[in-house]
């Protein structure tokens, strides 16, 4: 018997691919001291998505090293990473106007972060009553009564955007430091999330792609 | 002497209120994911940054409105924007504020609910909307 040779595959939780056609190296990163084999293992086809239309499949990591069990019994494979895995086909359609749209829903987002924020704001003065706030500090420091907003308010008004400043770590493109923003840590979290979630969904309804 | 102290005093004081209560709304808003899910929903994850420079902008014009009483001459369509978008923020914040403390999940779990979760939320959404045009429109005066 010939002596075994060990297969590493690392998988990401979820991958894009854009031909029908879905190779093993276009879902995991594929290593082998032998580089014949690591080309012989990648090329192996994992899946063929039937129409040219968008599409989320679920498989597991079990179903590849069938798969490659199959085609070379003399390998061992030592999966890494993620146990199930989403592969999303998008096949490569320019759309029209694909900028414009993406700008015009940047545009949707923007207005209602800005008014939504503005909103919000105002609703928090009003709420722990700001206003009431400052002309007790001016009574208490002054022992008179003041009828126009003085520093208090402007201090308070240049607070503000420096403390979301610092808080989302950057103005503009200028980064504070190199960590990202707490909405893009959200955002990957969010993403995360989402994976998990198809993936669960589809081993309930018995889509997930198994051994 | 005295009154340059005091008003030294009086810009640091309103400096780190401001920056307290600034850090304070974010990180709420952050956590509860209004904004994450509105570039998700749209697709526009890139664009992240653009949304945290423009929610500066909008925190700080409103509080300059609100506290200094500034007044800008707005039409009718400027202002039916932004009771529009305040509309969707807020009512993106009430959704995400629902979800997070996980109202649905448990309500559903407890009446062992499994279907029509899409007409649950559709009511939900029709019972907000309702709810604010009963306040600020039905109900005025009465």
């Amino acid at each position: 018997m010939s002596q075994q040779i060990t297969v590493f595959l690392q998988f990401d939780q979820s991958v894009l691919v854009k031909k029908q056609g879905v190779k093993l190296s276009d879902v995991a990163t594929v290593y082998a001291t032998d580089p014949a084999i690591k080309q012989k293992v990648g090329a192996i086809e994992l899946y063929r998505f039937a129409n040219r239309e968008k599409e989320k499949k679920v498989f597991s990591v079990m179903k590849v090293v069938e798969l490659v069990d199959t085609s070379y019994p003399e390998l061992t494979v030592t999966p890494v990473g993620e146990p199930d895995f989403i592969v999303e086909y998008k096949p490569e359609k320019k759309q029209k106007f694909e900028k414009a749209r993406e700008w015009g829903k940047a545009l949707f987002v923007s207005l209602a972060v800005f008014f939504g924020s503005a909103f919000t704001i105002v609703t928090f003065n009003k709420d722990a009553s700001v206003d009431e706030i400052f002309p007790m500090i001016y009574r208490l420091t002054e022992g008179a009564e003041r009828s126009t907003p003085g520093e208090l308010e402007i201090g308070y008004s240049i607070g503000l955007p420096l403390g979301i400043i610092l808080f989302f770590n950057h103005f503009l493109r200028k980064k504070i430091d190199s960590d990202p923003t707490p909405l893009q840590v959200q955002m990957r979290q969010y993403e995360k999330d989402v994976n998990s979630t198809i993936i669960e969904n589809a081993a309930r309804e018995g889509k997930k792609e198994n051994a | 002497m005295h009154e340059t102290v005091r008003t030294v005093v009086y810009y640091l004081l309103g400096i780190s209120f401001g920056a307290a209560v600034a850090a304070g709304l974010f990180a709420f808003i952050t956590t509860v994911g209004v904004v994450t899910r509105l570039a998700a929903g749209t697709k526009t994850a890139k664009h992240i940054m653009l949304y945290e420079t423009i929610a500066i902008f909008g925190v700080t014009l409103a509080n300059g409105f609100d506290l200094f009483q500034w007044t800008v001459v707005a039409g009718v369509i400027l202002r039916s924007l932004c009771g529009l978008f305040c509309g969707v923020f807020v009512g993106c914040l009430a959704a995400a504020l629902a979800e997070v403390v996980n109202v649905f999940p448990v309500m559903t779990r407890r009446i062992k609910l499994t279907v029509g979760m899409p007409y649950l939320v559709l009511a939900f959404a029709l019972g907000k909307g309702f709810g604010a045009w009963y306040q600020l429109i039905l109900a005025v005066g009465k």
